[in-house]
C-alpha cells in the first residue's frame, strides 16, 4: 500500500478520480435553468418569447431566411417544411396564451401558410418530400402525402383558432377529407407519407387536424378516432416494448421502423387530442425505454435502449451515449406535452450546456441547432393552449 | 512541487504543474476558438453541415468545449491533489 501511495503514476491516477467524482457531480447544476425560465403559465415564458423573436425576425427577413432555408433544404427538404409547421402551430398557441400578441403573430402565420402552399401547388408535394419520394409510384392515386396535408391541415386549423378566417375553412375542411378518405381506405387506417410508406409521426398530425376541425365545424368524427385507435392497438404496437411502431407499408403488415424517439414523442402530444390516456400510456413507455441521461443531463435514445443507427429521422447519433439530436429535440414536446418537469429539468440542462446558445438583444438562437430544432423547441415551449381548449370538450359553434 | 516553476514543455503528466499546464492550454485553446466565433458552426451536432471547412471548425469547437467543461475543471484540483502528495513528508525528501 505503501509502495503504492509512492508511485507516481499511482497518485495521479488517485487524483484525478477524485477531482473526476467531485466534479462531474456538480457539472450539471452549473446549467441548471429556473423553471419559470421554459414553463409558460399564463404568459409566454421568456426562452419561448426570445426564441419566438429570433424566428419572427428570420420570417420576415427574406435574406436571413433564404440563407437558413437553403443551409436546411441542402441536407432535407422536410426540414424547411417542419420548421414553417413547428412555428406556426408555435405561433397559434402564443396568440391563445397572449391575445394581446394576436395581431404580432397573425400577419407571420398567414405569410408562412400562403408561402407554403404557393411553393406545393407551384412545385408540387415533392418540393417538401425527400427524393426518394420519387423513386416510386404511390399506391394510392393521385399521389398525395399525408406528411404534406397533415401538417399544413393543422397549420390552418391553429390558425383557425386562434382567429377565424374563411378562407382557410375551405382550405382547411378540404385538407380534412382528403385524409379522412385516403386514411379510410388504408388496411389499418393510414395513409402514405412516402410511397408504400406510412409514418405514424404524419399521420398522428392528421388526427389532430382532424380533431381541430371537428372543434372548429361541429363536426364529429368520434367513431373514425375510435376505429383508428382499436386499429393502432391491433396492428401497430411493437411487441417487445409496447411502444407504437414508426413507419409500415400500407397493409400495416410489415413494418419498416419499430418504435422511435424522433416519432413517438410528438404521436403521444397528438393523440392527446384523441385520447388522451392512451397517450399518456405511450409516453411513459417511451419514457422508459428512450429517456437516457449522462452526469445529470437528459436526452434520449433513437431507439429503445439506445441499440440502432443513425438515419435522418434521428440526426448524428453521439458515440458511445446514443444521445440521438432528432429524439431529444422531440423528447422536449413529449415531456412538456404530459408536464414531465423532472426529466425536462435534465433535457434543458443538456440544451444549455451542448445547445451553444447564443443570447442577442433579437433574441435566442442556438449555434448547434437549426431552424427546425429552434421551432420544435419553441413549440414545446408555447403548447398547452390550443389542446386544452380542444380537449375542454364541446365546439366552438 | 519545489520552489521553482518547472518548464511547461518539459513537466510529466503525472505531476502537479503537469496536470494544471495542460487544464491551462485546454481553456487557453477553448478561448482562442471562442472568441474566433468558431461556435457559429457547431450546427454539425444536429445533422445541418455547412460543407467545407467551417465544419471542421465546429468540431475542433466541440471538442474543446467539451474538454473545457469536462477534462479541464477535473485536471485543476487534481493538481491541487498532486501537491499536497508532492508536499507529503518523505515525499519532498525523495524529489530533494
Amino acid at each position: 500500500m505503501k509502495k503504492l501511495f509512492y508511485c507516481r503514476v499511482c497518485r495521479g491516477i488517485f487524483a484525478l478520480t477524485l477531482a473526476a467524482v467531485l466534479w462531474f457531480s456538480l457539472v450539471a447544476r452549473l446549467f441548471d435553468q429556473p423553471e419559470e425560465n421554459y414553463l409558460s403559465g399564463d404568459r409566454i415564458a421568456p426562452l419561448g418569447r426570445a426564441i419566438a423573436a429570433r424566428h419572427i425576425r428570420f420570417w420576415t427577413d427574406p435574406e436571413l431566411r433564404r440563407l437558413e432555408l437553403e443551409k436546411m433544404r441542402s441536407r432535407n427538404a422536410e426540414w424547411d417544411f417542419m420548421a414553417r409547421c413547428f412555428f406556426v402551430w408555435s405561433l397559434a398557441n402564443m396568440g391563445l396564451r397572449e391575445p394581446a400578441m394576436k395581431t404580432e403573430v397573425l400577419p407571420v402565420i398567414d405569410a408562412i401558410i400562403d408561402e407554403t402552399i404557393r411553393l406545393e401547388k407551384e412545385h408540387g408535394i415533392h418540393f417538401f418530400l425527400m427524393p426518394y419520394g420519387k423513386y416510386s409510384e404511390f399506391k394510392m392515386q393521385p399521389p398525395r402525402s399525408i406528411f404534406i396535408d397533415g401538417e399544413i391541415g393543422l397549420m390552418l386549423g391553429l390558425r383557425r383558432l386562434l382567429e377565424e378566417k374563411p378562407e382557410y375553412k375551405d382550405l382547411h375542411r378540404e385538407r380534412i377529407e382528403v385524409m379522412l378518405d385516403r386514411m379510410q381506405k388504408g388496411a389499418v387506417l393510414c395513409a402514405e407519407s412516402y410511397p408504400d410508406e406510412c409514418w405514424l409521426f404524419c399521420n398522428s398530425i392528421g388526427l389532430a387536424a382532424i380533431k381541430v376541425g371537428d372543434y372548429l365545424d361541429g363536426t364529429d368524427h368520434s367513431e373514425f378516432f375510435a376505429r383508428w385507435l382499436a386499429s393502432a392497438r391491433a396492428n401497430l404496437l411493437d411487441k417487445e416494448t409496447g411502444i407504437l411502431v414508426s413507419a409500415y407499408d400500407l397493409s400495416g403488415k410489415n413494418i419498416s421502423d419499430g418504435p422511435e424517439g424522433s416519432t413517438i414523442w410528438l404521436v403521444t402530444h397528438c393523440l392527446q387530442l384523441i385520447d388522451p390516456e392512451f397517450a399518456k400510456e405511450q409516453y411513459w413507455l417511451a419514457r422508459k425505454h428512450l429517456k437516457a441521461d449522462f452526469l445529470g443531463f437528459g436526452y434520449a435514445y433513437e431507439w429503445p435502449g439506445g441499440k440502432g443507427h443513425d438515419d435522418v429521422d434521428s440526426g448524428p447519433i453521439l458515440p458511445l451515449i446514443n444521445l440521438s439530436a432528432g429524439s431529444t429535440g422531440l423528447a422536449f414536446l413529449g415531456a412538456a406535452s404530459f408536464d414531465d418537469k423532472e426529466y425536462l429539468k435534465l433535457l434543458y440542462r443538456s440544451l444549455e450546456m451542448g445547445a451553444f446558445p447564443v443570447r442577442a438583444p433579437e433574441g435566442i438562437r442556438y449555434c448547434a441547432s437549426n431552424a427546425v430544432g429552434d421551432a420544435v423547441l419553441l413549440y414545446s415551449i408555447t403548447q398547452g393552449p390550443a389542446w386544452r381548449r380542444i380537449m375542454g370538450g364541446g365546439t366552438e359553434k | 512541487m519545489s520552489g521553482r516553476i518547472p518548464s511547461p514543455f518539459s513537466t510529466g503528466f503525472f505531476t502537479a504543474w503537469g496536470m494544471l499546464y495542460r487544464a491551462i492550454l485546454i481553456v487557453i485553446v477553448f478561448g482562442f476558438m471562442h472568441f474566433a466565433g468558431w461556435r457559429e458552426h457547431t450546427s454539425f451536432i444536429t445533422g445541418t453541415i455547412s460543407g467545407g471547412y467551417k465544419d471542421i471548425l465546429g468540431m475542433a469547437y466541440f471538442i474543446f468545449y467539451a474538454m473545457t467543461v469536462f477534462v479541464a475543471p477535473v485536471l485543476i484540483p487534481a493538481a491541487w491533489v498532486m501537491f499536497i502528495f508532492e508536499r507529503w513528508p518523505g515525499e519532498s525528501a525523495r524529489n530533494s
